[in-house]
């Protein structure tokens, strides 16, 4: 097991390396000038903004960027060490390239993601702080999704063909096909602005103080986590529906109904414990996108986590952050996957590892 | 099963043709006339409540006379939120919003003049020559913590701009500056490198509190204070900053103007408009930049107030006098003028004013701005009350005048295919604005089809802001659909006109424009030794009536603002330049 | 045994031995099964149909919106902006239950019926919705066919070809894969800002990857199959034996997958629309136009207080949810007709 652990981590290096390069240079190759873009302001003189890019490490080709961004190392031609080291950075010259390599720290290789153009904040730190706010709102979709979905599903493939399995399937589809967006505008302007039982957007009520109202913020979670337990529901029924209708005809179960077993046994005991196994594949995806999945919930309700942080450091051009959100989004991807298989692997005995 | 399914699918397809919404009483009136207040010249000057001393004073409040009452948060609500709140790095309009309540400066603006008033300065001289201005400060204000403002906070924050080891945007203010003497603690001896009006206002950025910080200004860009100001002279101490979220600010009870009677001042931030407009509604918030199509809700709203503004900024029409395919610098190295190859087309100031005669500006400002916007003749904004020319009207929209200055011109529709031509070139124009801003599309269509129909070949294209921004700064543009905002209340805008600044790459005289004339007065404009209005006025309206005739920009409309704000609130007396002037005397009415 | 019959049994040249002809069934290939399983399944027929009518509505758009409304998508008139549709009450009129609000609607309007009502700029919704939804189609048809293409080519080169031409493809899909999809768009959306051509670039290119997987796992199965094995002995070429092989046995899943794929783009495009990163204004498109009104949602009637706005939300939203409902529902029934054993019991 360790085995293809450490096996399966290596092998997601050169993916994040990939992951790595292709968002560096995808997002360094957008139209305009950044520097101008940002300082547009007829008071700030050229040599400012020429000051600026240099700051920025704008003025490098992109190769050299990208290595100062991954490594920390600032790349010079020639053999400039003696010019820019001092106690703070250590230079070497590599003869073989002609350039010199300064180390001064950083880089993601070193944990460090760089710092917001926008916020001059670290850019862990901003991903940091928007963490707990995206994970309360996605784990609180996938539990309702999955307190609602998983018994649906099960009740539904038992009564198969019934009237209750009929609308079960047809709200499922319906579920999937319905966009998210709409459907949380809709519901907005429902209980928002119609009724107006529910906050319209943001996590809590604003106020001097700073303490906890559980019920001021339940109010608030209520939509946005209602949106997204609408798609795993949608997704679970269905998923459950079929692997309990696939076990539901094996001869282990007509074995337990020849046993006389009550139904209620027979149903929830033996079939959904089974029908629950390849749930383990569906369960590492849902990890990852309990961080990744909820950016266009959060972008309408206002809700302060790290989807909407993305959308709001694309939108303004603030590459770093950018950068540092695709980089830990993609770790989680990988991890999370890994984490489905091991999951797999254990839960399942015919699986084996390798 | 699947019968019962498919009953079900027809039955929602079928409901479609049966849902049509609830039947109105009334259908909404949009108001489409210009609506613009303008706004109120204030007879009576605003003096400076102290509470401790009791002294002549003449307080105007636009609401009851009722004893104000101590207590109520007031909430504005912003579609972004704050970056930085340290007063001289900060770049962004959210940040400043926050900035403004907590950290002193030398001098403001008149909220409702924009001219220079005191605030830390009590009163200052300057030197024969313009060049050294010496300001004495009051002694009676004083941080949270208890450490004075006094002169020593502003050096430290005017070098901190000047250091290396200070990332400010705002070093072109330094550079204008030799030199900065604190020979007291209430006494600052600012000596510039050369005269410059428009200088005065540089000097009145927030001050940090120097006491805190080391002397070599490194450990200003990183530190945690801005994201947490540990002390304020302002009306309100910091409190709290929940990114993205809200800003929380709480009373300050030693604020030298006496202290606010609102218990705290929270910034949140709400990005959709419809639920800002909402939450106004409801109460949740109490202050909002409305958009125009919220105004007839909250006009209608008896417990919503509406402030309407002239705004320091102007949309416009970016008219390339040089040519396109040869972009070059007003001057060369030695400063002499550099001949410009002109536009074929734009290149003749007939063709343009044909341009400025073609457009139906009052069907523009009703569709596009809904109403909210203004006809401007030239450069100078109404707002800079002593700079603006009263004398200049601007272009009608009068199509024969057009069509008559096109054909003087030369431009005849020889081959009747509705676009003109002279000389085998056709009347072809490629216009641009940034995708993304509604308005600007919107108008960007309306200008197309108003011009079009007069004998032009429009190409318009919404494109991606940083590739305008580039089309405009190299230029290679015909014309662009852009806008100015955040001008000040400083007529001087060389910037724009000056032929040094007519520099591709770089310059914001993107159109070419040169007149040497415009070149010398703006140089003397912003250049009169004691930057006395009487002297600089009459330039100023010298300056507007040659652009006006010009025409380098076809002025399309300024931009007006509109705050809306609850009406639970007494003494607030907002102005074009300020709403937060009085924000101590804020309460809540009885 | 009449002289027909005896011709029948003695000159057929398989000396067929057995029922007559006429009580014989034909042989049944694949496709024959397929099809008759789908005229049994009357849903999905439903969703066809409904497709195609949607389609061909947004192709006539330009002729429908003459005759019915008068107005093009794109003609503002601020005069008249947020008004209701015109449908219900219409309606009402003919059936004589409320004769003034039609005719004065019609008045306000200029003798223009909004059946659907009109945006805030005056706008008539159902031409909009019409002209939107050949944008919305196009774009959604057009990107998944070319992932469709990139997935099968890319898929069936790499999967046939091995060695290092896979592994160079695996991690490149890998590593795009590992990056949350709607992050991809989201910044490739902000910063290219895109028109329709170039979105349909971006996401066909970005929507591949699972297709070529798929495609190439069932290269690796068949490529290991006996007759794969002697046909390439024979020497047939590597083309040949793609198309005659791998192909003709992942039709089926990439005819299911393609209905979801356009499904699935329907909502990708109106979504970032919405976001106002798909299609900039003053293209219509479902999902900005759904943008737009959501500024909108808190406006009320000053007169009836009642919310104005309504119908701008609901008619999109709920094209978008019937076109997707229609392509998955497809999607669904083709699989079940097209491979039994993949069947939903």
């Amino acid at each position: 097991m360790s085995r293809y652990i450490i096996r399966r981590l290596l092998q997601a290096i050169p993916t994040l390396i990939g992951v790595s390069l292709i968002s560096f240079f995808l997002v360094k190759s957008a139209p305009g000038d950044p520097v101008l873009a940002m300082t547009y302001d007829p008071k700030i003189s050229q040599a400012t903004r020429e000051t600026l890019r240099r700051q920025l490490g704008l003025d490098q080709p992109l190769p050299v960027q990208y290595v100062r961004w991954l490594t920390g190392l600032v790349m010079r031609p020639g053999d400039a060490t003696a010019e820019f080291s001092d106690e703070d950075t250590g230079c070497s010259y590599v003869s073989l390239l002609n350039y010199t390599f300064c180390n001064s720290g950083g880089g993601v290789l070193r944990a460090n993601l760089g710092t917001s153009i926008t916020t001059k904040q670290p850019v862990w730190d901003r991903i940091a702080e928007r963490i707990p706010a995206t994970l309360e709102l996605t784990t609180t979709g996938l539990i309702i999704g999955l307190l609602l979905g998983i018994p649906l599903g099960v009740l539904s493939a038992v009564r198969q063909g019934s009237l209750f399995d009929n609308l079960v399937r047809f709200f499922a589809v319906v579920g999937n096909a319905v966009p998210a967006f709409w459907l949380a505008l809709l519901l907005i302007f429902l209980f928002g602005v119609y009724l107006n039982w529910l906050p319209a957007g943001g996590r809590r009520t604003v106020s001097l103080s700073d303490e906890f109202d559980l019920v001021d913020r339940l109010r608030h979670i209520t939509l946005p986590a209602m949106v997204l337990a609408v798609g795993w529901v949608a997704v679970l029924s269905r998923f459950m529906r079929a692997e309990t209708l696939e076990v539901l005809h094996t001869d282990y179960i007509r074995t337990a109904k020849a046993k006389g077993l009550l139904p209620i046994q027979v149903w929830f005991i033996h079939a959904t414990r089974n029908a629950l196994i390849p749930l383990a594949t569906i369960l590492g995806p849902a990890i990852t996108g309990l961080l990744a999945g909820a950016v266009i919930t959060e972008t309408i309700f206002a809700w302060p986590g790290m989807g909407r942080l993305t959308f709001d450091a694309a939108i303004q051009r603030d590459y770093p952050v950018v950068l540092g959100t695709v980089m830990i989004a993609s770790v989680l991807v990988i991890l999370g996957n890994l984490f489905s298989d091991i999951l797999y692997g254990l839960i399942d005995p015919r699986v084996r590892l390798l | 099963m699947k019968k019962f399914l498919y009953a079900i699918s027809l039955m929602v397809l079928g409901g479609l043709a049966a849902c049509s919404g609830p039947t109105p009483e009334s259908i909404t009136e949009v108001v489409k006339e210009t609506v613009v207040v303008e706004k109120e010249v204030r007879e009576t000057v605003i003096v400076e409540v102290e509470k401790e001393v009791v002294t002549e004073k003449e307080v105007v409040v636009t609401a009851t006379t009722a004893p104000p009452q101590q207590g109520g948060v007031f909430i504005e609500a912003s579609s972004t939120d704050a970056s930085l709140l340290n007063p001289i790095i900060y770049s962004d309009a959210a940040s400043f919003d926050v900035i403004q309540h907590i950290f002193p400066a030398l001098i403001n603006q008149d909220p409702f003049t924009g001219e220079v008033i005191p605030d830390l300065a009590e009163s200052w001289e300057t030197s024969e020559d313009g060049l050294v201005w010496t300001f004495h400060l009051r002694d009676d204000i004083t941080w949270s913590d208890g450490d004075p403002v006094d002169a020593q906070d502003f050096k430290f924050s005017y070098e901190a701009i000047a250091s290396d080891n200070v990332d400010s945007p705002r070093k072109y203010i330094t550079d204008g500056i030799a030199g900065i003497e604190t020979p007291d603690p209430q006494t600052i001896v600012v000596t510039f490198n050369e005269v410059r009006c428009d200088g005065l206002l540089n000097l009145g950025l927030g001050l940090l509190p120097s006491h805190l910080y080391g002397d070599d200004y490194s450990d200003i860009m990183e530190s945690s204070y801005n994201e947490a100001p540990p002390v304020s002279a302002g009306p309100f101490l910091f409190k709290s900053w929940t990114r993205d979220d809200n800003v929380v600010l709480e009373r300050n009870p030693e604020y030298w103007k006496g202290a606010p009677y609102l218990e705290g001042w929270i910034y949140k931030v709400v990005p959709d408009p419809g639920a800002r407009l909402g939450q106004l509604q409801s109460g949740e918030v109490d202050l909002i930049e409305a958009q125009p199509e919220q105004l007839t809700t909250i006009e209608l709203d008896s417990n919503l107030e509406l402030f309407k503004y002239k705004d320091d900024g102007y949309s416009y029409i970016a008219l390339n006098l040089a040519n396109p395919e040869n972009p070059q610098p007003g001057q060369d190295e030695e400063g002499n003028l550099v001949e410009q190859d002109p536009h074929p087309i734009l290149g003749d100031v007939n063709v343009r004013k044909a341009i400025a005669h073609s457009l139906d500006y009052d069907a523009i400002i009703s569709k596009v701005y809904l109403g909210q916007g203004y006809r401007l003749a030239a450069n100078v904004l109404p707002a800079i009350e002593w700079a603006y020319n009263t004398d200049l009207q601007p272009y009608p929209y009068d199509l024969e005048t057009a069509a008559r200055l096109l054909e003087e011109a030369g431009w005849v529709d020889s081959d009747g295919d509705g676009v003109r031509e002279k000389d085998g070139t056709p009347l072809s124009l490629n216009l641009a604005t940034n995708a993304g801003n509604t308005v600007r599309e919107d108008l960007g269509v309306l200008v197309q089809d108003q011009l079009n129909s007069i004998g032009f070949d429009i190409t318009f294209e919404a494109i991606e802001f940083g590739t305008l921004i580039e089309e405009l700064d190299n230029q290679t543009f015909d014309m662009i659909i852009i806008g100015w905002t955040g001008l000040g209340p400083d007529p001087n805008d060389d910037a724009f006109w000056h032929t040094q600044f007519d520099v591709p790459g770089s310059g914001f005289n993107a159109v070419s424009y040169h007149n040497p004339e415009i070149d010398q007065l703006l140089e003397e404009g912003v250049s009169v030794p004691d930057c006395s209005i009487e002297k600089r006025t009459p330039i100023y309206k010298k300056i507007q009536e040659i652009i006006h005739a010009d025409v380098p920009y076809i002025f399309v409309s300024g931009t007006v603002g509109n705050t809306a704000y609850n009406g639970k609130w007494q003494g607030i007396n907002p102005g074009p330049w300020a709403f937060y002037h009085n924000v101590e005397q804020f309460s809540l009415a009885q | 045994m009449s002289v027909k019959q005896a011709e029948v049994s003695t000159t057929s040249p398989r000396g067929h031995i057995g029922p007559a002809k006429h009580l014989e069934r034909e042989p049944q290939s694949y496709w024959r099964l397929a099809l008759q399983s789908l005229r049994r399944d009357k849903l999905t027929l439903t969703a066809m149909v409904f497709i195609l009518v949607l389609a061909t509505l947004a192709a006539l758009a330009p002729v429908l919106t003459d005759l019915l409304i008068g107005v093009g998508p794109n003609q503002t008139n601020p005069d008249n902006a947020l008004a209701q549709p015109y449908l219900g009450p219409y309606l009402k009129w003919h059936l004589g239950v409320d004769i003034r609000t039609a005719p004065r609607m019609l008045r306000e309007s200029g003798g223009v019926s909004h059946w659907l009502g009109t945006d805030q700029l005056g706008r008539d919704q159902l031409a909009r919705l019409l002209y939107g939804g050949r944008v919305s189609l196009t774009i959604a048809f057009v990107a998944a066919f070319i992932t469709v293409v990139l997935g099968v080519t890319i898929g069936t080169i790499t999967g046939y070809f091995g060695g290092r031409i896979d592994d160079l493809f695996m991690w490149f899909i890998n590593t795009m894969v590992s990056i949350p999809g709607i992050y991809l768009l989201i910044i490739v959306s902000a910063i290219f800002k895109p028109n329709p051509i170039t979105l349909i670039l971006f996401l066909g290119l970005l929507g591949w990857f699972d297709t070529a997987r798929l495609i190439r796992g069932n290269v690796f199965k068949v490529r290991a199959l006996d007759y794969v094995m002697a046909a390439q002995a024979l020497g047939a070429s590597a083309t040949r034996i793609m198309l005659q092989h791998v192909l003709p046995n992942s039709i089926p899943i990439i005819i299911v997958n393609m209905a979801i794929d356009i499904g699935n783009l329907i909502l990708v495009e109106s979504a970032l629309s919405f976001l106002g990163l798909g299609i900039q204004p003053p293209t219509a498109t479902w999902g900005s136009m759904l943008d737009r009104a959501q500024n909108l949602l808190f406006l009320r009637d000053p007169v009836t207080s009642a919310p104005i706005a309504l119908h701008l939300i609901i008619a999109p939203g709920i094209l978008i949810t019937l076109t997707v409902l229609a392509l998955y529902l497809i999607g669904d029934g083709l699989r079940d007709a097209l491979d039994p054993a993949m069947k939903n019991v």
